[in-house]
């Protein structure tokens, strides 16, 4: 089993060792609810929290990394009477991310607190939480810390008697990936079909029917109450000076130990990956995607020597994304992972703009087709070309993310593509050294 | 305004405005699929990138507002670039099958392709089929065409006001369709065919028919309703292939109506050919010659005990030269108001020249406005779409009739009165404005009550409300108001609820050219331009009660039209001689003494007035049908043999000359007011036995040449007669049920349809072929007792007997 | 030629050459061709008399596209179109005026299903006025009667075109 040095400590996945964790009394005795009555009994005005979580360095934990108190001074003043909202995105559903699924089932109450104080900071009355379909016991745990938050008066109408209103809704997904981005959400909490809006108009000015609106990721929100409970330095100091704080890391593929592993940003992949238990059978590491697959992947000898931060990772020619580190080691055939990964682009595509839904289809055919010994030497230039027009031409991140798979595991490992075509097919499959589980799944 | 720079010219455009707006308004070319000026922005074909300075990626010009100082660039090497890249995407799953595409020489994806496109495919992969959808009679449908720019889904939701299209699926397997296997019923669906840049949404009627670059295009004015729509012609070879809008902001924007697009097809269908006579009880057709001589006999015997019946739909150059005649001959019964049911219009109201008081651009800025007895979604649907945008704006839009029409637009309040009711009902709006207003409610409507006429009080006063705390407000008399047996009440009352809103006030004119009919003096008591005249008689009376010896028709089928049809025939039995004047054969025609044909819309040329004032003219777009001619030059020819004076007309111009200076001096023009009505009246409201009939017309059967157009008719269906489900239950009827209905002059057999926005004690029965022998158009109705059923009533369809 | 011009007028040097000629041309390869009982060979590119051609299982090329009608320059082509009851895009009429006919080729150019051809025959005749506008019937039954010989010379053009 992994362990953590004893005096190591959780700031998002805190009680996660518990054995009732996610109830209220479990919350209130970690301390819960004294951040939202600091800030509300004691009169901590809307700027100071957003100053508080500026000094923090807080960054949106989703994948986008954009400053959270940057993006919440973005929100207008409240109007009078019309609304404004405060959005969850709870759409985990980039493969290898179970981040958010493990605080909403340990530690809800940090998520509902950090919701009413997100929503104070932002002049929002109204809070969603848009938790996908198909995470059952998170949805069943948050809806019991929402209950349990009314009852004890968290949530609700003038809430520590300052006048405050703030109300908690849960918005159940169906399964689409694109859900998770970030205005698809608004539509589909709108009860629309998840399609991403073109931005501009950001949904700080036109977001859930129309009225301002803040997208923020749950590890983000539930980072605010110890924020605002022990100071934004004392958080920036936990991480580097440019990516404050914790950051959990999703762990998956060929390691010992999967899992969640909550460490300070700017640890040395190295360490998570000793965490982890290293490769698993004592395996060479190949290639490490260390945001979820819509961000590129790096090979092991860059990756060994990186830190992971925002900064960091991006002089290494990827992204923090959401953290979702998933490691290949050498048994894997990387030409047949990017073809498992541009079916699932291809599959959650939504449709709504050219680039994406005919580009998709036509990479992962082409990837299929050379993992099937059926390539040709000129597919590699065209992947490269199709997936460069794709890039920057659609309304949504999603181009940019199909295509970050692709293209790096053409430019890292060509010489793997190059095998196949002149193999005419799998050269790993066909001398057994393929990864069973790989062979078997795809 | 903004400075921006396009490709390095600095411009001036008002701020805010979107990118292409701006190029669009200057003249620069940047291609799009997606993007509509009538339509809702959705940036998703991005065939609109162009390059904007300190941007790292080419913006859709489509989304992208422009703001001062911006730098564009609309042909620079990234942005031709971008245009390639999404090109390359729509064709490699876009199927080679232009030469049979009946989009192929006006398809956007073709000339970008042309422009921006490669000459050789990347793509060797299997290419997408997608399964056609069945979208009823008039849109045909390939939809592996399909480039997804969702135009089609948002012109429903926006324009045609309710979703019938829509997107299902997701990615490279997202698929346009109706969502639960319906056809699409909209009475604007045609523009989505226009609106498709492929060929996935083409025309049936004309599929196959012709190539576009053969055609001929000859603009004309849609014939149908008061809009007054531009449209244009396309021909070859004199065969009318196809009816397009003509964009025109001021009156219909881009759109037309199907009725406008399809109804060309009854230029081939059923029409007469030659001039016939009747010999005995056979037909026999014959020269021009003979069929002249033979009406020129009849109309000499006749003299002056002659009557005409004017269609609405004709020119005003028609309707002045008919006037001309039948006044010429000393006759004055002469009236193109056939549906009209209230026999004292004339005596009370004296003027009711159904101009809309307001041009059709000031209806999108009402803020409040009230439609009393009509369905402006089908009798003037792009009328009804300036409402749409108003109500999209915030305006409160009320409606006040017999039965609660199927609307495509939020209505504030949407009132039903009692059966029969509707003047009382009207008199209570009235009442509840004046007590709003606070002046005092004037004498006669002190008797007024909301209850008795079957109106909840509050939600009058709430209507009432909106009507004087608007700043632009209009109290709008529909199509079905102006027919009512009790018109004249119905107009004075909406007039003086008008006058005590200070709303504007105005006519939803009922058929096509009525506002030139009035003007023209093809009404008894009026001659051109309101000249005083031997008073005559109304249809209603001298096509019923009181028949002359000779009657002459032109092109309108009173046996249909009329507002008792049965009481027409026997005034047409009754006549020594009837000489009709038809494009088409039709009951009317085939109980004439000498058929003269003449010319159809597309072969004719002439002018309209539209209900907002405006004269139009058109030339004709092919040569007429067999021996057909215009129908003023067979006029011309009756009238100058007849020795009416002045009728040496050489052409058009010279009778429209004076026709316009009869609208001139009817106070015709753009915006007009109507005239003021005489001082109101108190009005009975009216009761009987069984269900009242409220006769309000379809719109794909309210003119005759409209009841020949093939696919529109197809559209219709039958005839059918809308009950309310509470009558239905107590007698024992069911949806779709073919029911023997009995009124006053027969009975007819009609199938019936259950709709809760129908009051009990009323049927909603359209004036139509099918309902003609029902007599009276606003009369009584029962279900038949002969018909077997549980409750007496009930039969179950027999299609034998249909 | 030297000599006095005496001796050549004696010795009639210019009829013997002149013979020399005719005997020197005698006994080379004839390349006068005895039409019609003989043809010189034609280039499957030639551009004769019109035919319209079917699919192998019957079914006529012909789309009505109209291409041809709008590309020919001498606007010898006439086509009307319907949708058939199968549903697709056929002509009813498909005339060519072969007194108008330049015979240009361009419609063979245009045709996306090579269904408009113009074969190697030349010899074609009317005898009344309107016997040379040869109707859709007409053109398929050349194009049935002639097929072997149509695919033969696309097939020795193709690597051309």
């Amino acid at each position: 089993m992994p362990s953590y040095p004893d005096d190591y400590e959780l700031v998002t996945l805190a009680g996660a060792f518990e054995e009732e964790p996610h109830t209220l009394q479990a919350y209130l005795d970690r301390g819960g609810y004294t951040a939202v009555a600091k800030v509300l009994e004691g009169g901590m005005a809307r700027d100071e929290v957003i100053a508080e979580v500026k000094a923090s360095g807080l960054r949106g934990r989703g994948g986008a990394g954009f400053p959270t108190g940057l993006k919440w001074s973005f929100m207008p003043p409240a109007e009078g009477g019309q609304p404004q909202y405060l959005a969850c995105n709870a759409d985990e559903a980039e493969p290898g991310t179970f981040k958010d699924r493990d605080i909403m089932r340990y530690n809800p109450h940090q998520l509902v607190e950090g919701m009413i104080i997100g929503g104070y900071a932002i002049g929002a009355t109204v809070g969603y939480i848009y938790i996908r379909g198909e995470f059952w016991e998170p949805y069943v745990r948050v809806q019991r810390a929402i209950d349990e938050a009314y009852a004890a008066g968290y949530l609700g109408r003038d809430l520590f008697d300052s006048g405050v209103d703030f109300d908690l809704h849960i918005h159940r997904g169906a399964g689409a990936y694109i859900a998770g981005e970030e205005t698809a959400m608004l539509e589909s909490i709108e009860g629309k079909k998840a399609l991403p809006r073109f931005k501009p108009p950001f949904p700080a000015n036109y977001g859930i029917f129309g009225r301002p609106t803040t997208v923020n990721n749950v590890e983000t929100l539930a980072s605010v109450p110890p924020i605002i409970n022990r100071g934004g330095q004392w958080f920036l100091e936990l991480g580097t000076p440019k990516s404050g704080g914790t950051k959990i890391f999703s762990v998956s593929g060929h390691v010992a130990w999967p899992g969640n592993y909550e460490v300070p940003m700017g640890t040395p992949f190295a360490e998570l990956l000793e965490l982890a238990g290293g490769v698993r059978d004592g395996n060479r590491l190949k290639a490490v995607i260390p945001g979820g697959p819509s961000v590129p992947m790096v090979p092991a000898e860059t990756i060994l020597e990186t830190r992971l931060d925002y900064e960091a990772l991006g002089e290494a020619g990827t992204m923090l994304g959401a953290g979702s580190v998933i490691v290949m080691d050498e048994t894997t055939c990387i030409v047949r992972a990017v073809e498992r990964l541009a079916k699932f682009f291809f599959h959650e595509s939504c449709g709504q703009c050219t680039p994406c839904r005919e580009g998709s289809g036509w990479l992962h055919r082409v990837i299929h087709r050379i993992e099937n010994g059926a390539g040709r030497l000129e597919d590699l230039d065209t992947l490269l070309h199709v997936g460069s027009r794709i890039e920057g031409h659609t309304i949504c991140a999603f181009g940019e993310a199909e295509v970050a798979p692709v293209a790096s595991s053409i430019e890292h490992f060509r010489e793997e593509y190059e095998a196949h075509i002149h193999g005419k097919g799998c050269p790993m499959a066909a001398s057994g050294r393929v990864s069973r589980r790989v062979a078997e799944a795809g | 305004m903004a400075q921006i720079f396009i490709n390095g010219e600095a411009h001036e455009v008002p701020e805010g405005q979107m990118l292409i707006e701006a190029t669009d308004a200057l003249g620069i070319d940047v291609p799009r699929f997606c993007y509509h000026r009538g339509l809702s922005v959705a940036a998703n074909c991005r065939m609109c990138l162009v390059e904007v300075a300190n941007r790292k990626t080419p913006a859709p010009a489509c989304a992208t507002p422009v703001s001062e100082g911006m730098e564009v660039q609309t042909h620079s090497e990234g942005a031709l670039e971008a245009r390639r890249a999404i090109m390359e995407f729509l064709l490699i799953n876009h199927p080679l099958d232009c030469p049979i595409c009946d989009q192929g020489g006006e398809c956007d994806l073709q000339d970008f392709a042309l422009a921006h496109g490669s000459g050789h495919s990347r793509y060797r992969e299997p290419k997408r089929a997608v399964a056609d959808e069945d979208l009823g009679p008039l849109i045909e449908t390939e939809m592996t065409r399909c480039i997804h720019c969702t135009r089609c889904v948002r012109f429903g939701e926006e324009v045609g006001g309710y979703a019938e299209l829509g997107a299902t699926f997701r990615g490279e397997e997202m698929e346009i369709g109706t969502y639960v296997g319906r056809t699409v019923e909209s009475e604007l669906s045609g523009n989505m065919i226009d609106l498709c840049p492929v060929g996935a949404l083409t025309s049936k009627p004309y599929r196959y028919k012709a190539r576009v670059w053969e055609m001929r295009h000859h603009p004309t004015i849609c014939p149908h309703c008061p809009v007054g729509c531009n449209m244009k012609v396309e021909e070859v070879d004199d065969e009318v292939k196809r009816v397009l809008p003509v964009t025109n902001d001021a009156i219909n924007e881009d759109w037309i109506c199907d009725k406008g697009r399809y109804s060309y097809e009854a230029v081939h269908h059923d029409r007469v050919a030659e001039p016939h006579i009747k010999v005995g009880d056979r037909w026999r057709a014959v020269s021009w010659e003979t069929a002249f001589n033979a009406a020129l006999k009849g109309l000499r015997s006749v003299g002056s005990d002659l009557a005409a019946a004017v269609a609405p739909t004709a020119t005003v150059e028609e309707q002045w030269l008919t006037q001309h005649l039948v006044r010429g001959l000393g006759a004055t019964d002469i009236d193109h108001r056939l549906g009209l049911a209230d026999p004292d219009l004339d005596a009370g109201v004296a003027n009711a020249t159904p101009l809309l008081g307001q041009r059709l651009v000031d209806l999108e800025a009402l803020d409040g406005a009230l439609v009393i007895g009509g369905n402006p979604r089908k009798d003037q649907p792009l009328a009804n779409h300036r409402l749409r945008k108003a109500v999209a704006r915030g305006a409160r839009v009320s409606a006040l009739g017999p039965v609660r029409y199927p609307r495509n637009l939020d209505h504030f309040r949407d009132l039903v009165h009692g059966p029969g009711q509707a003047a009382p009902a009207v008199a209570a709006v009235a009442k509840a404005v004046a007590e709003a207003g606070g002046a005092g409610v004037p004498a006669n409507l002190q008797g007024a009550d909301a209850e008795e006429a079957g109106l909840d009080p509050r939600e009058v006063q709430e209507l009432a409300d909106s009507l004087i705390h608007g700043r632009q407000t209009s109290v709008l008399v529909g199509t079905l108001a102006q027919e009512d047996p009790q018109a004249g009440e119905l107009i004075r009352l909406a007039h003086q609820a008008a006058r005590l809103a200070g709303a504007a006030f105005g006519y939803l004119a009922a058929y096509g050219n009525s506002v030139g009919a009035w003007a023209t003096g093809c009404v008894p008591h009026r001659g051109p331009g309101g000249d005083p005249v031997r008073e005559g008689r109304p249809a209603a009376a001298f096509l019923a009660s009181d028949p002359r010896r000779g009657i002459l028709t032109l092109g309108c089928d009173p046996l249909v039209e009329a507002a008792d049809p049965v009481a027409a025939q026997a005034a047409f039995e009754a006549a020594e001689l009837h000489v009709a004047i038809t494009s088409h054969w039709s009951a009317t025609a085939r109980a004439a003494d000498v058929v003269l044909p003449m010319a159809a819309y597309p072969e004719n040329e002439g002018a309209y007035a539209s209900g907002e004032g405006r004269l139009q003219a058109f030339g004709p777009a092919a040569s007429p049908v067999g021996e057909a001619r215009p129908a003023w030059k067979i006029l011309r020819v009756l009238a100058h043999t007849l020795g009416v004076p002045e009728s040496e007309f050489v052409e058009v111009g010279e009778i429209r000359e004076r026709a316009e200076a009869a609208l001139t001096r009817a106070g015709i023009a753009l915006g007009a007011s109507p005239p003021e009505p005489g001082p109101a009246l108190e009005a009975e409201p009216r009761s009987g036995p069984g269900l009242l009939r409220v006769p309000a017309r379809h719109i794909y059967h309210d003119d005759l040449f409209v009841r020949r157009a093939p696919a529109l008719q197809e559209q219709f269906g039958r005839l059918t007669a809308t009950i309310s489900p509470e009558d239905a239950a107590e007698r024992g009827v069911d949806e779709g049920d073919a029911v023997r209905f009995e009124g006053p002059g027969g009975s007819a057999r009609l199938p019936v349809h259950l709709d809760g926005g129908v009051p009990p004690g009323v049927a909603w029965i359209p004036a139509g072929e099918d309902a003609a022998s029902l007599g009276p158009a606003f009369g009584w109705v029962r279900l038949s007792d002969r018909a077997a059923g549980r409750t007496g009533e009930a039969v179950t369809a027999d299609p034998s007997e249909a | 030629m030297a000599g006095p011009r005496l001796l050549q007028t004696w010795f009639l040097t210019e009829l013997w050459r002149g013979l020399m000629l005719t005997g020197r041309n005698l006994f080379k390869r004839k390349v006068t061709v005895q039409y019609p009982d003989e043809y010189t060979p034609a280039s499957p590119r030639f551009r004769g008399l019109h035919a319209l051609r079917r699919y192998p299982n019957g079914e006529e090329r012909c789309i009505a596209c109209k291409l041809c009608e709008a590309v020919c320059p001498a606007l010898a082509i006439e086509i009307d179109s319907e949708e058939r009851d199968d549903g697709t895009r056929r002509t009813t009429r498909y005339d060519i005026d072969l007194t108008k006919c330049i015979y240009c080729g361009l419609c063979e150019e245009s045709c996306p299903v090579d269904a408009i051809v113009e074969t190697h025959i030349f010899e074609f005749h009317g005898e009344e006025r309107g016997d040379l506008v040869y109707g859709k019937e007409t053109l398929l039954a050349i194009g049935d009667r002639y097929e072997s010989e149509i695919a033969e010379a696309r097939r020795k053009d193709a690597p051309y075109r």
